[in-house]
């Protein structure tokens, strides 16, 4: 009997790597014309840009609901000494709200929901990470460390195509300024310890990926080997010369490439690229 | 003659100038490499003439007075690294003769050209001989020697300096290899001849025509001032003078109803302009306004009270326009354009007080950057950019609001991550030993220096992207193509780049710049 995990679908890992360990995935809610879909299951997330870029306003998403959370909890209730759940930061979604609800009403076995402070793939790195442990047949203490220790150490950095989607949404706070004066600029954001923050303004997208390329690759300075994960709204090509560019430099000792997250995606609208490592 | 009269001084000054104005084609092409962008004669030419039009516009009656006016406007205007240690040394000067009230006697102009060197030697961070300062210092030292009046002091000066030239290629392996002497010591060479002669020493020691490579079509139109001044004028004398100053220049505009007349001319020639106009009458706020200016209009130029408070120096208007999108103020630089010291504070207080990161993106317009740095009252900061590539990453790092002392390190550890590459045409035969390349074929550069050539600027351009990006070839490569690479030449040499490096991303634009047909800059982040 081992530790079950369970995660939201703004983990953004890839269904055949969740299978491969073993972790539940309880997916998103996405909102189009009122009618929900989930994320994922009912819809693919092109499906979801593809709306979101024809019509932004009739375009939401929503937490996965304390239903889906207890299902999955209750999927490994019987087999499982205890639940590992992780959520997305709760800056970004009250995902953590659901599943604490759900936790609440499982009394078989100990339910734990961790607020990973981060979120994409960052978060799905956090969960591979607690979820290795878990098939290592390590108890809760040492998973939880896990994935502590994983949340304050991984980076995400990603690019944004284009500003439109920030600015209409009003997210782009202390970054106007940022971007004031700058026209058809490649901003480059950063998010660790829980804080997003501007990193650079490219002039181009390929300067924003080797922008981020060098973020990654002054993490690995002194021979450090990384895990790796990369991300993309629409943007297969972009993402793919990120992923050949980092791995042609770092020593890395797994890497995958997956959609990002329509939470996110929402509002910085597709053609986002970007990854995050620790 | 031991006592000098302010007349003397006056004349000897302009006839400096004047030899160097005749010169200034053969210093510019006293180039270590065969690439047109040599501009010391000219920026050298413009900084001694910032100084006389100080003197001429301040009318002040006292030696002291007259060589401090001449100091001040020589700083201000300097341009170049040769301007620049031109400018330090008559600061020197005059700041040790201006300390006596008396008569300046040859003594004193001894003392000052002795405390002139030591103040250029200081201006540079790491002094090189065989250039400048070793003809300024060795040269001094012969004045300090010379016995007799101001005659006998510049007959010295004329031949020691004449002599340190020649020795220039022995001290510099670069001069050697290329054939030439250092060109800003042959600037000052071609300044102090003039003095010389204007007190009477028979010139001749230097044969200017064959001291400069022949070099094939300098791509460039040449150096052309804006020459602006008030005459007053007898009405009858003026058709006559608008004949003979069409001669000198174009886009000639003498305009008013008298007795004062505005008269504004484009020309290569400044000092003749002036000469003939003070023939005509009595001439008054002059200006002369030269290459370097705002760019005018473009999206760029308005200071908006928030946004990025950078000044990029650019040749090229695609380069230019990379900027101003980015959110930088640009004023143009490159070879042939640097912008003096001058006009660079000038642009500094365009942004209306606080820091200002300055990118001088060109290894000749970091001294005149450092210079307009130190001497404004706000606060500027220098990035070191050498190059538009390494100007354009430490842009993007710049950040608005962030500490400036944090934005500075992020800034100049940007640029410095960038390895920089270019192509440019040869317009003379060159060897480097290891490097050979003919007239018209293209030298490819390494971080500023000449390292493969090719018949064209394909095989260069390949050549130089492998030497930038090692044996993977899996990259990303900013490429601004120059002005002088045709469609076609554009077309074959991006085709050659990608064949050679099928993992190679470019990132290609168009930046127009003269002298390079293609610059060309690789992050390097594993080293």
């Amino acid at each position: 009997m081992a530790i079950g995990i369970v995660t939201c679908s703004t983990s953004c890992i890839p269904p055949e790597i969740a299978a491969g360990v073993g972790v539940e995935i309880v997916p998103l809610v996405l909102v189009i014309d009122g009618r929900e879909y989930r994320d994922g299951v009912d819809m693919t997330r092109s499906q979801f840009y593809a709306a979101l870029a024809e019509d932004e306003s009739g375009v939401s998403t929503s937490t996965p609901t304390t239903g889906s959370y207890l299902e999955a909890f209750r999927r490994l209730e019987r087999d499982h000494d205890g639940i590992f759940c992780v959520t997305i930061a709760s800056r970004f979604s009250a995902s953590s709200l659901a599943a604490s609800k759900a936790a609440s009403m499982i009394t078989s076995i100990p339910v734990e929901v961790f607020d990973c402070g981060t979120a994409a793939t960052a978060q799905g790195q956090v969960v591979l990470a607690a979820a290795r442990r878990a098939c290592a047949g390590k108890g809760m203490d040492e998973v939880r460390e896990a994935a502590e220790r994983t949340s304050r150490e991984v980076v995400l950095c990603a690019a944004v195509d284009t500003v439109e989607y920030l600015k209409r949404g009003g997210r782009l706070g202390s970054a106007t300024a940022f971007l004031a004066g700058a026209l058809n600029i490649k901003p480059v954001f950063r998010l660790a310890g829980g804080e997003i923050e501007p990193v650079a303004r490219s002039l181009s997208m390929k300067r924003a990926i080797d922008r981020m390329a060098g973020e990654a690759a002054s993490a690995s300075k002194g021979g450090r080997s990384l895990h790796l994960a990369f991300f993309h709204a629409e943007a297969l090509q972009e993402a793919l010369f990120l992923k050949e560019r980092v791995e042609s430099m770092v020593e890395h000792s797994d890497s995958f490439l997956t959609d990002f997250t329509p939470v996110m995606g929402r509002h910085t609208g597709p053609g986002v690229v970007g990854l995050s490592f620790y | 003659m031991e006592e000098l009269s302010r007349y003397c001084l006056m004349s000897i000054m302009r006839a400096g100038a004047v030899s160097l104005e005749e010169k200034q084609d053969v210093v510019n092409r006293l180039n270590v490499f065969p690439v047109p962008d040599g501009d010391t004669g000219t920026n050298l030419y413009l900084t001694v003439m910032a100084g006389l039009e100080e003197v001429e516009g301040g009318g002040s009656g006292t030696f002291q007075g007259m060589m401090s006016a001449f100091a001040r406007g020589s700083l201000l205007g300097s341009r170049g690294n040769s301007g620049i240690i031109f400018s330090q040394m008559t600061e020197g000067v005059a700041s040790e003769i201006c300390r006596s009230e008396r008569a300046v006697t040859t003594g004193d102009l001894k003392r000052g050209i002795e405390a002139g060197v030591r103040l250029a030697y200081r201006s540079v961070r790491n002094p090189v001989e065989g250039t400048m300062l070793t003809v300024l210092r060795e040269t001094s030292r012969a004045v300090g020697e010379a016995r007799g009046g101001v005659r006998e002091l510049l007959r010295g000066a004329y031949a020691s300096s004449v002599e340190s030239l020649a020795g220039t290629p022995g001290l510099l392996p670069a001069l050697a290899r290329a054939g030439v002497v250092d060109s800003g010591a042959a600037g000052l060479v071609a300044i102090i001849e003039g003095a010389a002669m204007a007190v009477g020493v028979p010139a001749g020691l230097v044969d200017w025509e064959s001291l400069a490579p022949p070099g094939r079509d300098v791509s460039y139109s040449g150096p052309e001032s804006g020459v602006e001044f008030f005459i007053r004028s007898d009405p009858e004398r003026l058709p006559a003078l608008e004949e003979e100053l069409s001669r000198l220049g174009d886009s000639l505009v003498v305009a008013g109803a008298g007795p004062s007349f505005r008269v504004h001319i484009h020309t290569d020639e400044p000092l003749s302009v002036l000469d003939v106009a003070r023939r005509a009458g009595e001439v008054t706020d002059l200006e002369v306004v030269s290459f370097s200016r705002f760019r005018e209009g473009g999206e760029g130029h308005r200071r908006p009270l928030t946004g990025p408070r950078v000044l990029a120096f650019c040749s090229g208007d695609g380069v230019a326009e990379l900027f101003e999108r980015m959110g930088a103020a640009t004023m143009l630089g490159g070879p042939g354009q640097q912008p003096s010291t001058g006009e660079i504070i000038r642009a500094i207080r365009g942004f209306g007080g606080g820091e200002v990161f300055l990118l001088p993106n060109d290894p000749d317009a970091l001294q005149a950057a450092g210079m307009a740095a130190r001497m404004n009252e706000a606060c500027a900061r220098v990035i070191p950019t050498r190059s538009p590539l390494e100007g354009i990453a430490a842009m993007e790092e710049y950040l608005e609001g962030e500490d400036p002392e944090i934005s500075e390190a992020k800034m100049a550890r940007a640029a410095g991550k960038v390895r920089t590459g270019a192509v440019a045409r040869a317009v003379r035969e060159f060897d480097l030993g290891d490097v050979m390349v003919g007239e018209g074929e293209f030298l490819g550069f390494l971080d500023g220096e000449p390292v493969v050539s090719g018949a064209g600027p394909a095989d260069a351009a390949v050549a130089v992207a492998d030497r930038l990006l090692g044996a993977d070839g899996s990259s990303l490569m900013t490429v601004f193509t120059g002005a002088g690479l045709s469609e076609e030449e554009e077309e074959a040499t991006r085709g050659a780049i990608e064949r050679r490096f099928p993992r190679l991303e470019l990132d290609w634009y168009s930046g127009g710049q003269p002298h390079y047909e293609l610059l060309m800059g690789v992050r390097k982040d594993s080293e």
